[in-house]
C-alpha cells in the first residue's frame, strides 16, 4: 500500500493569507483543494511538499455569481459536482456543464474543484506510476531522471495536458484571475498554458488561482465530447470542446479547443476560422472536422494508441458540430 | 414456539446460533485421485464437467469501433445448485470477467516491465459498462459432484468471449480474432472491410513453436488411456 509522506497541513481562511502563507513557505509549500488529482500523486513521490496550504476553508473562493446574459464568475474552489449541476452553466454554457459532470467518478467530482481541474498535473504512463515502478524503468525527466521516456531524442517533457474543463473554458473564452504577491492578475486562460509537459502553467508556484470569468452567453452553442475507454470513470485521451456564437443560423464566431492530444489544450484555429460566415451543413462540418484534426498530435504515452486517438479527433469534431447543428450523428450498429 | 410440533425456520436459526455460534453444516469433498503424476496432470481429475450458453447483444459504433454489451443471456450447468443466489452471483461475476477480458484488459510489457500497473490504466468493466445479464441455472443431480454439484466458478465466462466476438461480426461484419476486441482493432478491421479486403484483425501466422509429441499416460479409473481418449496427434 502507498502513504502519503508526512507533511503539515495549514488551513488559510481567506486568498490574502493563503498567498502569503505560500510566499512564506517558498518552495516546499505546495496548494491543494479538493485533493483529488495532488494526494495520489504524493503517494507515488510525484510531489513532495513539505507544508501543504489547504483551500478548501477560504469562503470567497467558492460559488457562483453573475447572470448568463452578463458573464458568469466561478470560483475556483467550487466543486465539480456543483459546477456541472448550476442552473445558469447547464444551460447556457451546456459544454462545461457537460465537461465538470465527466470528470473522474461521483466522489472525485464531490471532492474535486474546478480551479483543481483547470490546474490538473499533467499525465504521462511513464509518470502516473509508483516510485518502484518508474526506478525500474530510470524515471523520467518529469519527475527524478534525465530523459523523456516517450520520446528520448527529446529535449522537453511530453506529458499530457489531461483536464476536461479547460478545452472548454478555453473555447468558450473564459479569463482567469491569479492573486499572488504582488497582487491580482487576470489573463486569458489560453495564456495560462504553456507548452511543456513539466512547466504546464504559466500561473506561478506562489499564485493563487481565485476565479474563473465566463464572457455573456449570447447567441452560444457548445458542446464537449470526451474519449476514453469506460464511460465510468475514466481520464480524457481525446477531448473535443467546441463553442459557437451564432447569428441565427450563420455562424459569427468559432472555436475549437482539443484536450488531451498535447501538454496543453490545443485550439484548431484554422478549422474555427474556416466556420466563420458560414451555415453548419453536413459538407462544411465534414471539411471542418478534417482541418481540425491536424493540430491533433497525440504520443504514446496514455491509453488508447496514438494513431486511433489522432483518427478520432477528425470524427469527434465532426460529431460535436454535428450535435450543434442538430444535424444526425452517424455510427450506430447493434447485434 | 412450537407450531405444530415444530420451530419455525427462523427460530431454529436463532436457537441454532445460540447453540452452536455458527449456522453452518460441516461436510467434506475429496475429488478423484490425480491421473499420474506429471505436469498437468491436476487438470484432469475433474468428476464432472459443466457446460454453458451465452447470447450477448452489443452496439457498436461503426465510426468510433466502440463495443458496448447491452443485454447478455447465459445458461450455465451447474449441477445441484446449493445456494441459487450464491451460485448466479458466480455466474454474473464471469459475465463480468469475460466482458473485461474481450473488451479491455491486456498484459502490455514495455522496457521489461507492466505498461499499466495500476487498476486505474489497466481497464476493468465498472457496473456502469455491466450490462443486464439474464441468468439462468441448468440444474442435475450430478452423481460424482458434492451434493450434486458442479461448478460454477470460472466457467460461465468462457463463452462469453465467443459470444462477443460473434456479436461484434453480427453488428458489422468484421471478425476480430484477438482479444481484447479494442475500438482501434474494430476501426481497422471496418477500413479493411471498406476497402474490399478480408475484414479481419488477429494474429496472421500460428506461433514459431514446435509441440513436443504428446505423453500418454494411463488412466487414474482404471482404464487404458487408448480406451478413453482420441488422440488427434497420434501419428
Amino acid at each position: 500500500m502507498m502513504r502519503l509522506p508526512p507533511f503539515t497541513y495549514l488551513g488559510p481562511v481567506s486568498a490574502a493569507d493563503a498567498v502569503k502563507l505560500m510566499a512564506d513557505h517558498g518552495r516546499a509549500a505546495m496548494l491543494v483543494a479538493g485533493g483529488t488529482d495532488l494526494y495520489p500523486n504524493m503517494k507515488r513521490r510525484q510531489f513532495e511538499p513539505t507544508v501543504l496550504v489547504g483551500l478548501r476553508g477560504i469562503r470567497e473562493l467558492v460559488g457562483i455569481r453573475g447572470a448568463a446574459r452578463s458573464g458568469l464568475i466561478i470560483g475556483a474552489g467550487t466543486t465539480l459536482t456543483a459546477t456541472s449541476r448550476h442552473g445558469e452553466v447547464a444551460h447556457h454554457y451546456p459544454a462545461l456543464a457537460t465537461a465538470a459532470g465527466l470528470v473522474s467518478t461521483p466522489q472525485l467530482r464531490n471532492m474535486g474543484t474546478i480551479g483543481g481541474n483547470v490546474c490538473v498535473d499533467t499525465r504521462c504512463n511513464y509518470y502516473n506510476q509508483s516510485y518502484q515502478w518508474r526506478k525500474a524503468v530510470n524515471f523520467c525527466m518529469k519527475k527524478d531522471g534525465e530523459i523523456c521516456l516517450v520520446a528520448p531524442g527529446s529535449p522537453r517533457c511530453w506529458a499530457v495536458s489531461s483536464s476536461d474543463t479547460a478545452p472548454v473554458l478555453w473555447s468558450l473564452g473564459a479569463t482567469v484571475t491569479l492573486r499572488g504577491p504582488a497582487g491580482e492578475r487576470v489573463i486569458p486562460i489560453s495564456a495560462l498554458y504553456r507548452d511543456d509537459g513539466i512547466d504546464y502553467l504559466a500561473k506561478r508556484a506562489d499564485e493563487i488561482l481565485t476565479e474563473i470569468a465566463l464572457p455573456p452567453a449570447d447567441g452560444l452553442r457548445s458542446t464537449y465530447l470526451k474519449l476514453r475507454r469506460r464511460g465510468s470513470f475514466d481520464f480524457p485521451v481525446l477531448g473535443v470542446a467546441v463553442a459557437l456564437s451564432m447569428d441565427g443560423d450563420i455562424v459569427r464566431q468559432a472555436r475549437i479547443v482539443l484536450g488531451a492530444v498535447a501538454s496543453l489544450p490545443r485550439e484548431a484555429v484554422e478549422a474555427g476560422r474556416l466556420l466563420h460566415g458560414r451555415r453548419l451543413t453536413a459538407e462544411i462540418i465534414d471539411e471542418v472536422a478534417g482541418v481540425a484534426a491536424k493540430p491533433s498530435k497525440p504520443l504514446d504515452n496514455t491509453d488508447l494508441t496514438h494513431p486511433y486517438r489522432k483518427k478520432m479527433t477528425r470524427v469527434f469534431v465532426s460529431r460535436a458540430l454535428k450535435r450543434l447543428a442538430g444535424l444526425p450523428e452517424e455510427g450506430g450498429a447493434r447485434a | 414456539m412450537l407450531v405444530d410440533g415444530f420451530h419455525p425456520i427462523v427460530e431454529e436459526a436463532a436457537l441454532h446460533l445460540v447453540l452452536f455460534g455458527v449456522l453452518a453444516f460441516p461436510g467434506s469433498y475429496a475429488p478423484p485421485r490425480r491421473a499420474g503424476k506429471y505436469k498437468g496432470g491436476g487438470v484432469g481429475p475433474s468428476p464432472c464437467y459443466s457446460y454453458s450458453a451465452c447470447v450477448v447483444e452489443v452496439d457498436v459504433d461503426t465510426e468510433t469501433g466502440e463495443v458496448r454489451a447491452t443485454e447478455i443471456w447465459i445458461a450455465h450447468d451447474v449441477g445441484r445448485a446449493l445456494n441459487p443466489l450464491l451460485v448466479e452471483g458466480q455466474v454474473e461475476g464471469s459475465i463480468y470477467m469475460g466482458l473485461g477480458e474481450v473488451l479491455m484488459e491486456e498484459q502490455v510489457f514495455r522496457k521489461g516491465v507492466h505498461k499499466i500497473p495500476s487498476m486505474l490504466e489497466y481497464k476493468s468493466p465498472t457496473t456502469l459498462e455491466t450490462p443486464e445479464i439474464h441468468t439462468i441455472l441448468v440444474e442435475s443431480d450430478d452423481p460424482e459432484g458434492p451434493f450434486g454439484a458442479k461448478e460454477a466458478g470460472q466457467g460461465p465466462l468462457l463463452p462469453v468471449i465467443p459470444a462477443v466476438a460473434n456479436a461484434v461480426y453480427d453488428a458489422v461484419g468484421v471478425r476480430i480474432d484477438e482479444i481484447p476486441i479494442s475500438p482501434e482493432k474494430v476501426v481497422k478491421a471496418l477500413e479493411l472491410k471498406r476497402h474490399g479486403k478480408a475484414p479481419r484483425v488477429g494474429p496472421e501466422r500460428l506461433p514459431l513453436f514446435t509441440f513436443p509429441e504428446p505423453r500418454v499416460i494411463e488412466s487414474a479409473f482404471g482404464e487404458p488411456a487408448a480406451d478413453i481418449a482420441e488422440r488427434p496427434f497420434a501419428s
